[in-house]
C-alpha cells in the first residue's frame, strides 16, 4: 500500500515539473516577443530614416522651415514648433485640471457623486480619438471661430483644447490612484496636529503622491505628443509656424499619417526622420520621468 | 484540471472550424480599387451597377491620386485610381492608363459669400496668398481662408496645373505654391471646411459640386459640365484608371463595362464627362 502511495505522488509530482516547465517557457516567449517588436520596429524606422539626415542634413532638416516636397524642401522646424506648443498647452492646463479633479475625488466629493464622474471619466478614456476629432470638429472648431473672432477655428488652440479633455482621463485615474495609496497615517498626523482639510491635501497628501502624480503627468505628455488623427481634424495643418493661437499648424505626427501615403523616395524618407525626432522626444520625456521617480522614491524613504 | 483541458481544446477547435469556413465561402472575386476621392463616388455608382449582374466584390478605397498611382505601380491593388496625368517620374514602369470619364475643377466660395466671380489671375494669387482679404476682389471685408488638399492629391496637382500656381525649378521640377490654411485630405473633407466658414476659398471635383457651396464663375465661364466639354471652362482633368501590365480578367472586365456604353451613360448621369 505504502510504495502505490509514493509511486501516485511521484507521477503527480513530475507531472507538476512539467507543467511548471511548460507555462514558464510559455511566458518567457511572450516576454521575448514583445521585445521582438519594439526592436524591430526601433531597427525598422532609423534604418530607413537614418539616410534622410544624411542626405538632406541633419542642421537643414531639423532647423528647416519650409517644407515643401515638391521644391525637396524637407525642414521639419515648423512641425516641432507645432507639436511642442500643442503638447506643452495641453499639459500645462490639463495636468492642472486633472490634478483637481483627482483631488476632488479622492478626498472631497461625497459618494453620490463621486459614482457618477468616476464613470463618466473611465468612458472618456474609452473613446476613440477620431470621435474626439470629429467632436473637435463640428463644435469646438466652430466656436473657436465665432468665439476668438479668427479667420477659421483650425488652428492651435483646437488642438490644445482636444488634447486636454484627451490627456484627462489619464492624469486624473492614475492620479486619484496615487493620492488614495497615501498612507492614512500620514493624513491623520496632518489633522491631529490641527492642519485644516485643505492644508492637508496641499502640504501633505500631495507631496507624498509626488511621483504618482508626476508619472500620470508624463504619461499624458506622452498621449499628447503622440496624437494624431484627432490631430489632423483640428489642426489645419498649414506648414507654418503658428504666429497667433488660432493659427492653423501642423504637428509632427499629423504630417506622418499626411502624407505617408504616397510618399516615395527622399519624402518617404524624411517622414520616417520624422518618427526618429518623435520617437527622441518620447524617450527624452521617458528619461526625465525615471528620473523623477527615482528622486520622488528617494525622498520618500528618507 | 480535465475540466480546464476540455474548454481549451474546445475552444481552439471553434476557432479553427471558423478559419475553415472562412477559407471555404463563396468563390467571389475581389477587386480592390485604391487611390482618388474624387474618382472613388463614380467608380462606386459604377461597381454597385457592375456587382448587379458579375460574381465579384468592388471594394473602393481612397487615399488621394498618388497613393492610386503608387499601389498600382507596388501591384498591392487591381486598380488604382488617379485624378490628374501621370507625372513623368510616374511613366514607363508598366502601368496601363484608361481615360474613363473628364471631370471639371471647380472654385468654391460659401453659399454666404457675395463674390461670384474671379479671374484666373485673381484665383492664382488668392491661392498664393498674395490677395488676403476679401475686399480686395469685390466682397467684404474679412480675411480669406484658403481651404487646399494634401500634397498628393490629385485634384489639387491637376488645379495647380491648369491655375498655374507652381513655378519650375532649375531642374524643370514643377514647385507647388499653393498656400492652404487648412488642408483636408478628401474633396468631402474640403467641401465640408468650405460649408463651415463663410470666408473660405476652395476647390472641388465638378462631379460633387451641389448647392451646398457655390461654384465660381471663372474668366466669365461658370462651372457646368456644359461648359468643360465645350472647352470653355479651362479648369479639367481626366479620371484615370491605372492597371499594372499583369493580366487581371476581372478588373480589365470591369473597367470594359465602364468604358461601355452603359457605363458611359452612368458616368454622364452623374455629372462627369463621358469620353466615348
Amino acid at each position: 500500500m505504502k510504495q502505490k502511495n509514493e509511486i501516485c505522488i511521484d507521477k503527480k509530482s513530475k507531472k507538476n515539473n512539467l507543467y511548471e516547465k511548460v507555462f514558464r517557457n510559455i511566458f518567457l516567449v511572450c516576454a521575448c516577443f514583445s521585445i521582438l517588436c519594439v526592436v524591430i520596429i526601433i531597427v525598422f524606422i532609423f534604418k530607413t530614416g537614418a539616410p534622410a539626415f544624411f542626405e538632406i542634413g541633419m542642421f537643414d532638416f531639423i532647423f528647416g522651415s519650409e517644407w515643401n516636397p515638391s521644391a525637396n524642401a524637407f525642414g521639419i522646424l515648423t512641425m516641432i514648433v507645432a507639436s511642442i506648443l500643442g503638447t506643452l498647452g495641453a499639459v500645462i492646463v490639463g495636468a492642472l485640471i486633472g490634478v483637481f479633479v483627482a483631488i476632488f475625488l479622492a478626498e472631497l466629493s461625497p459618494k453620490w457623486l463621486y459614482k457618477i464622474i468616476k464613470p463618466a471619466i473611465e468612458l472618456l478614456a474609452g473613446i476613440p480619438s477620431v470621435v474626439y476629432g470629429f467632436f473637435g470638429l463640428m463644435i469646438i472648431v466652430p466656436n473657436i471661430q465665432k468665439i476668438f473672432n479668427a479667420p477659421d477655428g483650425h488652428g492651435l488652440l483646437a488642438v490644445i483644447f482636444i488634447l486636454i479633455i484627451m490627456i484627462l482621463p489619464t492624469i486624473v485615474n492614475i492620479s486619484e490612484n496615487a493620492i488614495r495609496s497615501v498612507p492614512r497615517e500620514f493624513k491623520e498626523g496632518s489633522l491631529a496636529i490641527g492642519a485644516s482639510h485643505i492644508q492637508t491635501i496641499f502640504k501633505v497628501l500631495i507631496p507624498s503622491a509626488k511621483s504618482g502624480i508626476l508619472s500620470s503627468i508624463v504619461l499624458g505628455t506622452g498621449r499628447a505628443i503622440g496624437e494624431t488623427m484627432a490631430v489632423i481634424l483640428v489642426a489645419g495643418c498649414a506648414t507654418r509656424f503658428p504666429t497667433s493661437l488660432t493659427s492653423s499648424v501642423r504637428t509632427l505626427t499629423a504630417n506622418i499619417a499626411l502624407e505617408m501615403g504616397y510618399a516615395t523616395g527622399l519624402h518617404r524618407e524624411a517622414l520616417f526622420a520624422t518618427g526618429i525626432v518623435l520617437f527622441l522626444f518620447i524617450m527624452i520625456i521617458n528619461i526625465i520621468l525615471t528620473i523623477l521617480i527615482n528622486k520622488g522614491v528617494k525622498n520618500n524613504a528618507e | 484540471m480535465k475540466k480546464n483541458i476540455s474548454i481549451i481544446i474546445g475552444l481552439v477547435l471553434a476557432l479553427s472550424m471558423t478559419f475553415v469556413l472562412a477559407g471555404c465561402g463563396s468563390d467571389e472575386v475581389t477587386i480592390t480599387a485604391i487611390g482618388s476621392t474624387t474618382v472613388g463616388p463614380i467608380a462606386q455608382t459604377l461597381a454597385d451597377k457592375y456587382e448587379e449582374n458579375n460574381d465579384v466584390l468592388i471594394d473602393i478605397q481612397g487615399g488621394g491620386s498618388s497613393v492610386g498611382v503608387s499601389k498600382a505601380l507596388e501591384q498591392a491593388c487591381d486598380i488604382g485610381m488617379a485624378s490628374r496625368e501621370l507625372k513623368d517620374s510616374e511613366k514607363g514602369q508598366g502601368l496601363i492608363e484608361h481615360v474613363i470619364a473628364r471631370d471639371g475643377i471647380a472654385v468654391i466660395v460659401n453659399n454666404s459669400n457675395t463674390v461670384s466671380e474671379l479671374s484666373l489671375d485673381q484665383i492664382k494669387s488668392i491661392f498664393k496668398k498674395e490677395i488676403t482679404n476679401w475686399n480686395e476682389v469685390g466682397g467684404v471685408d474679412a480675411p480669406i481662408v484658403v481651404c487646399a488638399r494634401e500634397a498628393g492629391s490629385g485634384t489639387r496637382a491637376a488645379f495647380m496645373e491648369i491655375a498655374n500656381i507652381y513655378e519650375k525649378d532649375a531642374d524643370g521640377n514643377e514647385i507647388d505654391l499653393i498656400d492652404g490654411d487648412v488642408i483636408s485630405d478628401s474633396n468631402g473633407a474640403l467641401k465640408a471646411s468650405v460649408v463651415g466658414n463663410e470666408n473660405t476659398i476652395g476647390f472641388l471635383s465638378l462631379g460633387l459640386l451641389d448647392e451646398e457651396v457655390k461654384g465660381i464663375v471663372v474668366e466669365g465661364v461658370a462651372p457646368t459640365v456644359a461648359n468643360v466639354l465645350t472647352g470653355e471652362y479651362s479648369i479639367s482633368r481626366p479620371l484615370l484608371l491605372l492597371t499594372s501590365g499583369e493580366e487581371n480578367e476581372e478588373a480589365n472586365a470591369f473597367i470594359d463595362f465602364i468604358l461601355s456604353e452603359e457605363g458611359q451613360d452612368i458616368v454622364e448621369e452623374e455629372k462627369y464627362i463621358r469620353v466615348d
